[in-house]
This record gives structure tokens, C-alpha cells and sequence, in this order.
């Protein structure tokens, strides 16, 4: 099996939906990383085999944005691509796609990486009534038969549904989800906020470091406005306890912990990296930032989706044939602080490691290991992109501390886990 | 029309034709699928018939496609409304392809041959019959003949007198083989059907009025040949088709076009100053809606297919792929009487009041006369004789509009507004003939990507011109919120595209895609050219090289679109003084045509290949300029100017009369206007920077108005306060202002005439231009004249400064420069070069 390389990557910034990104599709998005990272790099596109993007969301209108991402990216129209979703790990997905088609040799070189707008989310849809009229009318074989199946609207036709963004299998949202690993693990409140403080603080410190793996992305309109944007714009310098104390809880209005505070926010964003069989790059002369050790995914009930790193970590550390207390550094993505803190509870408990059949406690995680330069609470969590964000920011990180063996791993809607374990030489 | 009086011949098809053919044909084989080539088939002559489809589907198969079809957005983009200077006639010449109404023949010399003089050629003909052959080669297959036209050796098609003879040639074979039933016309070349006729055959022995006459005359009779033939006659029209190829697809019963952005249908003659004497003025006014034909006669314009079948200029528009299909098959309809899918054009109640009844023609041609004083103010003939031909000659018998249409060409023949522009058009082709590179098989480097440093004004027009003609382009500046700004211009110079319909919205986003921005130089390596437009100092823009180079490829070529700074000291800084070149663009970059480019000491000539292949690509027009002397030619002529116009200011000469009499020159506005317009600060920028040149001058007087200006902040329209006050909409001439800054200048104060005002201005443009010329700027006399068109709006109807010395004589600017020495100081003393042309008696220009 062949060995595979992550050469560099490129993230856009993450901004809040509704933000200064919002006009850009999900492949759009895509599309300027693959442009920036190709550029900068200066890399002879044409040998690219394949693209893959992972992107949960999908737009109506941007069917497999991979390839749309492809092209508008300006790589070759040879180059083939495919859009994957395995919700929150879909970005994570592509790069295992990768992988194992670098390792298996059914290719070379692949950009893998993932990409979201939660601004397209659409929040209200017609009516089914209005839908139904309208399809018929649009059918109609006669304007009389039109104006005909028209006169059947009503006004209360008109009015909007809310699109149900539960999680069609534990019918709740994530974020009560989040609120059940809260209660049942004890998980206060006050322990939230502290984690997400440290998250902003250190996103905060860390502002150099992430600008050097985003790229600056200009937004100009059509009329002569616009906004540069440089970096992230979630992480705020005047976050404190207090503020976020004072925040309401969103999810259970009475008992709850889980607040817009300690949750990542509705975030636009894409992040990108490139891949290739170890060899090859060795042979172009191109530096190598990292390579992959192993992965795995994991399900669970979709009621405690949040736990799904400490299902998929043993699975991936055993695939790479290493110990968690070889691991230097640890990305866990931050979709809610209960949820990491659950996981951090569940890592070093022996009654979880029974439960999963392991022999002992997967280990205690160390905080000054974990999420160094902040995370999704902070830069917010824009679903198919995050995966990539956590390799990427992972191996940059592992890079300038110069340390072995790195674990990036999250908790996907649905009840599932993703991990991965990398490697520097 | 016509195909209804010929439905006899076309009752009895050929029995052959009913048999179904193969799409190959070999080349003369018999039963009913002949290539009559006349005696002998060329050897090189295509096997098999249809090559556009192959062409297309060659291109597919390579990706080719896509990118020809982005080169095509390019003719979409005409530079309209130019606040500097109007989209000059010149410019719309220059851009022309080759393309004119008259060239030479030498073989008919006689004033007007006749049909019978025609038909004694004829034997002529058949002796040359093999090259006919090769320009046109006759296939025939069953009842159908094609006549594919081929100019040998070209891109495009021209009617010069060769293929005049073969497409002469072509009518006496059809006439000679009564089989046939249906003549297309088509055409071998990729994107071109026929772009017009070859105006170079006309100038082989200097311009000659009877011999130009009588060309007009073979083309429209052998035209109307056309139109009298026994059989059904099609043009099949796919890419640009203009001027004696529009009036031979008239005078043919049907037109198919392909709906292809490439098929292009135009009558430019109007921008040489002639009009369509093919028999176009007589037929289109015929053929389509009278403001419909004129307003394509008029203005050159030319119409996409889908616009020409509109307005009922062709019958059909096929997609390229089945063009030749869907033609024969017309053909077929037509010859058994059958023609189906053809829906005809009906006209609104009021362009048939318009078109029809005399009032609502007088309101035509009236509105159109005024059209075109407001737009020409007068200063060209052809669009006002066009109208005047179009409205004597609607409502005659076509061969008596044809004699009017004939006696207004020879007319125009004698202006010497067409003579000007007609030397301009010889001009710009010569232009392409670079000494430096010429009989060299020295090739430019094929700029895909460009590196722009500098994302102000001129950096994000320069981006965004090349962006627009299909590059990648890295811009890069100290910070985003700069390049936001750049990225701001660049979007609002496509928006503008887009409401103007240039440009798809999609387009225009796909396209503005490809500038990326930087504030390191990551990606230059990929940049096959980087134009520096930076401030102008040249301490700045010797680091800024400095640090670049460190970040670009071998072939890199380094260019700095300063206005005055030394190209040789910034080229001297780098460790790549042959791969530097000045390439000077002029703002606004979207509408100004003129790049000059600057050679340095050691710029080699693959730099300068490079160089010039990318301006031309981008759509610009460059004048290569020789010495690295400050102004170059464009700002040095100008700085001259304006100083005179300063100085009459100074003498007691108001503004108003000053800028007027320039326009009334033909000027698009006084010089004062256009200093307002461009930056007090910029024009005193560029005064301060020739300073040298005119301080080593003995006795030169500089004006020190501008300065003053400038030391009053007094910045033009940037600040509403130039020479001219900027309230909302209006200028008001700040008279009070200036004479208060004159009296202080002190100097005698005096009644100026207008006769002196506008010698002194004009004088001073003529005699700056010839210094020019003199001290090797430029190789040849052109440059200068289509750099001061371009560069400053030059009047066209004038071809030049060089030109009008021509044209009113060197010893009459040479005595008018000595008078104004003597009396108005020695700035005046004329070029050397314009003493020795007067005592030789020799001219800058032979043609004309």
C-alpha cells in the first residue's frame, strides 16, 4: 500500500452565515480555495486525478458542487469530482476517500476537502397546498385550465412553512442533543462557559497562525461596495465568563446549559487540502506537511451524537496501530463545549472503554494538548468544511510545534464519529 | 423576391438529384458529383466538403471550444462614449479587418467596363482558369452547386481583383451548366465568410481616382450578376462578414447565417469615409426597414445573426454545427418550389409608416441627418452622402440607384476627409510591421497570466482590460483594503458591461474569477508578464522590482506603465534589463485604445515581440517608441500643447474661446477641459517630467500657469476647481480666477485673434509631432499619427499632425512655424526635418 502525503491546504475564513459570505454558494467557496491553493503553490494542475468535497447541505441548484468547484477553481476540465456527505464528518469523508484511493493506487494526486453555506440554508419553504396548485397550474394545457386551478388558492396557502431542521432520527436538534450529554454526564454550566472562553481566548492568540492556513477573500458587489475579509470573524477579544453567563439557554428554555455561548455558530466557509501518494511528492521535490496514520468512523444513537469521538477514536487509533498516549496534539471539533467536555468524561472512563469492549480507558485528554488554537465555538463549525479545517489546522499546528502523532476526530448529527490520526516524520 | 420569378427553372430538378449522395466527394468524378474546378483540381484542394462541422468538432475533441468562444466576447466589447475623446470613426476604422470598398484592378483600366467588356474577359478566365480554382472552387452535386470561397494563404476572405475574377468565373460556369438549379455561396476559412474588399490591391501604384472608380464599378456589376442568375442563390454565412462580402450575400436570394457569436454582418465603408458601392446602399434600404438599413450603413455597425434575422437582413440562423445541412436543404426547398420554414418578418404599423409613406420617410432621413451632425458635427462626408444617396435613389429602378450610388462613391473619393482615413487604414496595417522583428522569426511569449503591482487606477484598468480578453491575472498590493478597491473597479467596469449586454452576468463572473489577489508575491512564478503601476517615484519602483524578481520565472518579461520616468534606470536596476519594457496605458484604461511601448537600451526583441503580442491581445493598439526620452510621444506633444494654450492664457486669451476653437479644429474638447478632466496634478506630474527636454531648448517659454494651479490646489474636476468650476453637471469657465493669476503672471496683455489662438495650438502640435519623428521616437510617420489619434483624439477626418502637414503642405507649415518664431518667440523654429522635407519637396506620406 502506497504511503499517502497532505502537501499543504487552504481554508477560506469562517464567517457567520448571513455574513459577508453569504452570496457564495457552497462551490463558490470551494472553488477560490482550489484557485488560491493551486496558485500558491504553483502546482501543475493537470495531474490532478480527482476532486472530492464534502458538503452536507446540498444546493437545489449546485448538484455535486464538487465539479462545479472544480472547474470555476480552474483546475483542467479532465479533472473529474464527487461531492460526499457523511454530515458534520463530510469534509473528513473526502480526505478518507482520498486516502484510500492514493494508498490503493487508483490515483496519484487528489485536492480533498470540504466545503459549506449555511447561509443557503433555506428556513421556510411553500406550502405544500401552494406547491400543489402551482405544479398544477404550471401543468395546465390551457390558460383557461390555469386560471381555473388558480382561483383554488387561498391566502392561508400563502403562508410559509418552517423547514424542520430536527435530526429526522432522534427528532431533536443538535442542539438537544447536546443538552442530554449535559444531563445525564452532569456537565455544568459554569464548565461550558469556561471551555468556550478558552476556545475564544486562545482563537484570539492564535490569530496569525490561523491566518496563515485561510486566505483573504475580497467580496465586491456590483454596486461599487464591499468587504475584505481577512480572517475569521467568530473569535471575539471581550469574551469573559460574565458575558457569556448572562446568555439565555436556547435548547431547554427551563433546565437547560447549552447556550448560542457555548454552541458553534451557523458559519459559511470551505477548506481545502492536497493530496498525493508519499512518493511522488518526494520525487517533485515538494515538502511534505504530513501523512496519514489511519482513520475510522463510528455510529451510535442519534439521541448522543456529540459522543461520537469517543466511538470512533479507539477504531482509529487501533487501524493506525498506535497508543492515545502516543498522541502529541488532539483536534476534537468544538460543536458544543458539553459535547467535547462529554467526550473528555467518556475518554477516561473505564465503564465507557467496557462498553465499547475496549480493555481500558482510552486515555485522559490533555487539555493543553487539545484544540491549542481554539476551535469551532470560537471559529465557528460551517458543516461539510470543518473536517478538512481540523486536518488542516492539526498538521500546520504539529508542523510548527514539530511534534509526531496528531488526532483530529468529530461528532456527526445522526449519531456518528469520525477520526483520524496523523503523522509527521 | 427574386426566387419567385426563376420558380420555372427550378420545376424540373435533375433526375440525379434525386438519388442520395454521399457527403464525400472526390474531386471530378462524374454522375451528377462534379468539382468543376475548372480545368485541373488544386492539389491541396479538401477531399471531402463540409469542414465546418468538422472544424467544430475538431475543436470540441481539443477543448478547443471553449476558449474560442471566450476570444469572441471580445468583439462584444466596443468601446463606447469615451469622456476623452469620442469613439472616434478612426478608431472603428482601425479596427477593422482588412476592409474597404475599392482596390485596383489592374487588368480593367478602363473607366467603366460594361457587362459586354465583361464577358471578352472571359476567355482571359478560362486561360487563368486553375488559380480561380484555388480562390474558388466550384463543387457541384446533383443541382446544387457550392461555391466554396478560399482566399489562398489567408485567414480571411478579401475581394480583390483575383477573386473578383474567380467568383466572375463561378458565374460563368453556373450560367454554363443549366443542371444547376441553386448557387451557395460559402466560405473554407474557420471564422470568416468574406471580410470585405482588399484595399491593398488599390494602392500598388498609388492611389488613383479612375482606377478606383472603375472598381467600384466591376464589383457592383458582377454582383448584379449574381442577382440576375437563372437559379436560386444563398449565401451561407458563418463568421465576420463585412462590407463587399455583405453586398454579395445581398445580392444572392437568401441569407443563412449561423447564430454563432463569431458570425459578425457589417458595412463598415462608412468608417473609411465611403459608403457600400456594391450596390449595398441601393439594396439594404431595399431589403430591410429604411432606420434599419441606415443605421448599419452609418454607424459600421455589425449585427449578430440573431439581430440580422430580426430585422430581416437573413433568412434563417442555424446552429454552426448544421449551417451547411440546413442550407441545403433550403436549397432543395427552393428549387422545388417549396420553401417552408422560412417565417417572414412582419413589420410594426409604424416602420411600415415609416418605411412606406414619403412623410414617414422624410421623418427618417431627417432624424438620421440630425444623428449624425450631432454625433460628426459635420466633420465627415460619407454618412451625410449616404443618406443623401440612400433618399435619391429609394424609390428609382435599381440600375439607376446604382448609377447614384456610383457618383457618390467617386465623390467621396475625392474628400480629403476619406483620404485621411483611408491612409489610416494603410497606417494601422503597416503599424503591424514592427522593424525590430520583421523578417525575424522571433516569436512573443504567450501571456496567460498577468501580474499587475498595484491595484489603483490604472493597475486595476490594466487588470481588468486583460482579464476581460481571457487572462488570469494576480494583482497585488500593500493591503486588502486597497485591492477591495481594485476588485471594486475591476467589478464595476464588468457591471457596466453587463447593463450595457456586452456581457452575460455569468460571464462576467466567470471571468472576474480569474484576478486573484495577493499582498506577497505568491503565484508570480505563473506570470508570463507583470506591469508595475505603482506610484511614480523611482525609488518605489526600483524596490518593488527589486522584490520581484526574486518570485518570477526565467521568461518573466518585467514591464512598468510609468509616464514619464527612465525605463532604462528602472531596467538597469534589475538584474534583467533585456526582458523590461515600458508599456505606457492611458487612462481610462477601458476606452483609451493606445499603449506606447517603450524600449529600453537592452530590451530584446523576444521582449518586445511579447510585448506587443499582449497589447494587441488586450485590444489595444501599440506604438512602439524608440527613445526612452521623457513624455514619450503622447505627453510630450500634449505638454507642448498645453503649455501654448497657457500661454495664450497669459497674453489675454480667455479659455472658452481657446477650448472652442479646438473643438471646432475637431478636438473632442479643449485642451483645458482635458486637464481638468485628467488632474491638475497629473498634467503638472507630467509638465514637471519633460521639464528637462524644453529647459535644454534654447528660447522655449514655459508657461507658469499650470503651475499656479497647481499651487492653489486647484485640481480639476477631482476637486470641482480646475480652469473650469464644477457645479453638479455644469463647468463654468473661472474667468475672474484667471485673470487675476494672469495679471499677477504680469506680461503684456492683448487682443488675441482666433486665426492666431489656433495656428499657435495647432503649430505647436504639428511641429512637436515632426520633432518627434525627427529624433527616432518612432521608425516611421504613422506611429506618431496614430499615437496623437489614439493618445489625444486627434481628429481622424485630419489622419494625423504628420498627415495634415501633408495635406496643407510642408512649405506652408515650414513659412506659418518661421512667422510665428519671428514674432511670437523662437519655441516656434520648425523641426529640422520639416526644412529639408519643404527644400526636397518630399511628403511623409506617398499614398494620398
Amino acid at each position: 500500500m502506497k504511503e499517502v502525503a497532505i502537501i499543504d491546504g487552504l481554508r477560506t475564513p469562517f464567517v457567520k452565515a448571513g455574513g459577508a459570505l453569504k452570496s457564495f454558494p457552497a462551490y463558490d467557496l470551494a472553488a477560490r480555495v482550489i484557485q488560491e491553493l493551486m496558485i500558491r503553490l504553483d502546482f501543475p494542475t493537470e495531474i490532478i486525478d480527482e476532486v472530492i468535497i464534502g458538503n452536507v447541505i446540498q444546493d437545489v441548484e449546485g448538484a455535486n458542487m464538487a465539479r462545479i468547484a472544480t472547474v470555476l477553481g480552474g483546475l483542467p476540465n479532465h479533472v473529474p469530482a464527487m461531492t460526499v456527505n457523511r454530515n458534520c464528518a463530510s469534509g473528513m469523508e473526502a480526505i478518507a476517500n482520498a486516502y484510500d484511493k492514493i494508498r490503493f493506487g487508483q490515483a496519484k494526486v487528489i485536492l480533498a476537502g470540504g466545503a459549506e453555506s449555511m447561509s443557503s440554508i433555506p428556513v421556510f419553504s411553500y406550502s405544500e397546498e401552494l406547491t400543489e396548485i402551482l405544479m398544477k397550474a404550471a401543468k395546465a394545457k390551457s390558460p383557461a385550465a390555469r386560471l381555473q386551478t388558480l382561483t383554488q388558492l387561498r391566502p392561508h396557502h400563502l403562508k410559509p412553512a418552517v423547514i424542520n431542521q430536527n435530526d429526522p432520527l432522534a427528532n431533536m436538534t443538535m442542539g438537544q442533543t447536546a443538552e442530554i450529554l449535559a444531563k445525564e454526564l452532569h456537565i455544568s454550566r459554569e464548565e461550558q462557559d469556561a471551555f468556550s472562553l478558552m476556545s475564544h481566548q486562545r482563537a484570539i492568540a492564535a490569530r496569525e497562525l490561523l491566518a496563515a492556513e485561510s486566505m483573504p477573500v475580497i467580496v465586491p458587489d456590483y454596486k461599487g461596495k464591499g468587504i475584505a475579509v481577512e480572517g475569521d470573524v467568530g473569535p471575539r477579544e471581550d469574551s469573559s465568563l460574565e458575558a457569556l453567563g448572562k446568555l439565555r439557554p436556547v435548547f431547554d428554555k427551563s433546565f437547560g446549559t447549552v447556550t448560542a455561548g457555548n454552541a458553534s455558530p451557523v458559519t459559511d466557509g470551505a477548506g481545502m487540502v492536497l493530496m498525493m501518494e508519499a512518493d511522488l511528492a518526494r520525487e517533485m521535490g515538494l515538502p511534505i506537511l504530513g501523512t496519514i496514520r489511519g482513520y475510522a468512523s463510528a455510529a451510535l444513537e442519534a439521541e448522543r451524537m456529540g459522543l461520537g469521538p469517543a466511538y470512533a477514536t479507539p477504531k482509529a487509533l487501533a487501524n493506525a496501530g498506535v497508543q492515545f498516549k502516543d498522541i502529541d496534539l488532539i483536534e476534537m471539533n468544538e460543536a458544543f463545549a458539553a459535547q467535547v467536555i462529554a467526550n473528555e468524561i467518556c475518554f477516561r472512563s473505564a465503564d465507557f472503554a467496557k462498553k465499547l469492549g475496549l480493555k481500558q480507558a482510552i486515555g485522559e485528554i490533555d487539555r493543553s494538548q487539545l484544540n491549542v488554537n481554539g476551535g469551532a465555538i470560537a471559529l465557528g463549525h460551517p458543516l461539510g468544511a470543518t473536517g478538512a479545517r481540523l486536518v488542516l489546522t492539526l498538521l500546520k499546528e504539529m508542523q510548527r510545534r514539530d511534534k509526531h502523532l496528531g488526532l483530529a476526530t468529530l461528532c456527526v448529527g445522526g449519531g456518528q464519529g469520525s477520526a483520524f490520526v496523523l503523522e509527521r516524520k | 423576391m427574386a426566387e419567385q420569378d426563376k420558380s420555372e427553372s427550378k420545376a424540373t430538378p435533375d433526375p440525379t438529384a434525386s438519388k442520395p449522395k454521399k457527403r464525400v466527394i472526390p474531386v471530378k468524378k462524374a454522375k451528377g458529383k462534379s468539382a468543376i474546378d475548372t480545368t485541373e483540381a488544386p492539389k491541396d484542394a479538401p477531399v471531402h466538403e463540409p469542414s465546418l462541422e468538422e472544424q467544430i468538432l475538431d475543436m470540441a475533441a481539443e477543448g478547443g471550444l471553449a476558449a474560442s468562444q471566450d476570444s469572441t466576447k471580445q468583439h462584444t466589447d466596443h468601446p463606447a462614449d469615451a469622456p476623452i475623446h469620442e469613439p472616434s470613426l478612426c478608431e472603428e476604422t482601425l479596427k477593422m479587418e482588412a476592409e474597404g470598398g475599392l482596390a485596383a484592378d489592374q487588368s480593367v483600366k478602363a473607366a467603366a467596363p460594361p457587362a459586354a467588356k465583361l464577358q471578352a474577359q472571359a476567355s482571359v478566365l478560362k486561360a487563368a482558369t486553375a488559380a480561380h480554382g484555388q480562390w474558388v472552387q466550384l463543387e457541384i452535386e446533383g443541382d446544387i452547386a457550392t461555391a466554396w470561397i478560399d482566399q489562398p494563404g489567408k485567414k480571411v476572405n478579401l475581394l480583390s481583383d483575383q477573386m473578383l475574377s474567380s467568383l466572375q468565373h463561378v458565374i460563368q460556369e453556373v450560367n454554363a451548366h443549366p443542371e444547376i438549379k441553386a448557387l451557395i455561396f460559402a466560405s473554407r476559412k474557420a471564422d470568416n465568410f468574406i471580410a470585405g474588399a482588399d484595399l491593398s490591391s488599390m494602392i500598388k501604384n498609388g492611389f488613383d481616382l479612375s482606377t478606383a472608380v472603375a472598381y467600384g464599378e466591376r464589383g457592383r456589376l458582377l454582383f448584379q450578376q449574381v442577382a440576375e442568375l437563372n437559379v436560386t442563390t444563398i449565401a451561407c454565412i458563418h463568421g465576420s462578414c463585412l462590407g463587399g462580402g455583405t453586398e454579395l450575400a445581398l445580392a444572392c436570394d437568401y441569407r443563412v447565417a449561423s447564430d454563432d457569436p463569431r458570425t459578425k454582418i457589417g458595412l463598415p465603408e462608412v468608417q473609411l469615409g465611403i459608403l457600400p458601392a456594391w450596390g449595398g446602399v441601393s439594396r439594404l434600404p431595399r431589403m430591410i426597414s429604411l432606420p434599419d438599413a441606415l443605421d448599419m450603413m452609418l454607424t459600421g455597425r455589425q449585427v449578430k445573426a440573431s439581430k440580422a434575422r430580426k430585422i430581416g437582413l437573413v433568412h434563417l440562423t442555424p446552429d454552426p454545427v448544421i449551417l451547411m445541412d440546413v442550407t441545403r436543404q433550403l436549397a432543395k426547398d427552393a428549387i422545388a418550389g417549396e420553401v417552408k420554414n422560412i417565417k417572414a418578418i412582419k413589420p410594426k404599423l409604424l416602420d411600415k409608416a415609416l418605411n412606406n409613406l414619403a412623410v414617414g420617410q422624410n421623418i427618417v432621413f431627417k432624424q438620421a441627418r440630425k444623428g449624425v451632425l450631432d454625433k460628426s458635427k459635420g466633420f465627415y462626408p460619407a454618412p451625410l452622402k449616404i443618406i443623401e444617396t440612400v433618399q435619391n435613389s429609394l424609390h428609382l429602378p435599381l440600375h439607376e440607384a446604382f448609377k447614384l450610388e456610383g457618383e457618390a462613391f467617386e465623390n467621396l473619393l475625392q474628400r480629403s476627409e476619406t483620404a485621411s482615413l483611408m491612409n489610416l487604414f494603410f497606417i494601422n496595417q503597416d503599424l503591424a510591421k514592427v522593424p525590430e522583428l520583421e523578417g525575424t522569426d522571433i516569436k512573443g511569449h504567450k501571456v496567460s497570466t498577468l501580474g499587475v503591482l498595484g491595484a489603483g487606477y490604472m493597475g486595476a484598468g490594466i487588470a481588468q482590460v486583460s482579464n476581460h480578453k481571457g487572462m488570469n491575472v494576480r494583482l497585488k498590493d500593500m493591503n486588502y483594503q486597497a485591492l477591495l478597491n481594485g476588485m471594486k473597479a475591476i467589478n464595476g467596469a464588468y457591471s457596466k458591461l453587463v447593463k450595457r449586454r456586452r456581457l452575460t452576468e455569468k460571464a462576467a463572473s466567470d471571468s472576474i474569477r480569474k484576478v486573484t489577489t495577493t499582498t506577497d508575491y505568491s503565484g508570480f512564478k505563473k506570470c508570463d508578464l507583470v506591469i508595475e503601476a505603482v506610484v511614480e517615484r523611482m525609488d518605489v519602483k526600483k524596490t518593488v522590482f527589486s522584490e520581484l524578481e526574486q518570485h518570477i520565472a526565467e521568461h518573466t518579461v518585467l514591464a512598468s506603465n510609468t509616464s514619464a520616468l527612465s525605463i532604462n534606470e528602472m531596467a538597469a536596476a534589475t538584474a534583467r534589463p533585456d526582458r523590461f519594457v515600458g508599456l505606457h496605458f492611458f487612462g481610462p484604461v477601458q476606452k483609451m485604445p493606445l499603449v506606447e511601448v517603450i524600449l529600453g537600451d537592452k530590451t530584446s526583441p523576444q521582449t518586445l515581440a511579447t510585448a506587443l503580442d499582449y497589447v494587441r491581445k488586450i485590444g489595444k493598439t501599440p506604438v512602439v517608441i524608440r527613445k526612452d526620452k521623457p513624455g514619450f510621444v503622447v505627453n510630450r506633444v500634449l505638454s507642448v500643447y498645453g503649455n501654448e494654450a497657457n500661454l495664450l492664457l497669459e497674453e489675454g486669451a480667455d479659455i472658452t474661446t481657446i477650448d472652442r476653437l479646438m473643438t471646432d479644429f475637431g478636438m473632442p474638447m479643449g485642451i483645458f477641459e482635458v486637464i481638468d478632466l485628467a488632474g491638475i496634478d497629473v498634467a503638472h506630474h507630467t509638465a514637471e517630467s519633460v521639464k528637462p527636454l524644453f529647459d535644454a531648448r534654447e528660447g522655449f517659454k514655459r508657461s507658469r500657469v499650470l503651475e499656479r494651479l497647481y499651487q492653489d490646489q486647484r485640481f480639476g474636476q477631482k476637486n470641482k476647481r480646475g480652469y473650469y468650476l464644477y457645479a453638479s453637471k455644469e463647468q463654468i469657465p473661472d474667468h475672474r480666477y484667471l485673470q487675476d493669476l494672469t495679471d499677477e503672471l504680469g506680461g503684456e496683455k492683448r487682443e488675441i485673434s482666433s486665426e492666431e489662438i489656433r495656428d499657435r495650438l495647432v503649430l505647436s502640435i504639428l511641429n512637436e509631432s515632426a520633432l518627434c519623428l525627427q529624433e527616432g521616437l518612432v521608425s516611421k510617420p504613422g506611429e506618431i499619427d496614430i499615437a496623437m489619434l489614439m493618445g489625444t483624439g486627434f481628429p481622424p477626418f485630419r489622419g494625423g499632425p504628420l498627415r495634415l502637414i501633408d495635406q496643407q503642405g510642408i512649405q506652408f507649415i515650414v513659412n506659418q512655424l518661421e512667422y510665428y518664431a519671428e514674432t511670437r518667440g523662437p519655441r516656434f523654429a520648425p523641426a529640422e526635418i520639416l526644412q529639408q522635407m519643404a527644400k526636397s519637396g518630399s511628403k511623409f506620406y506617398d499614398l494620398f
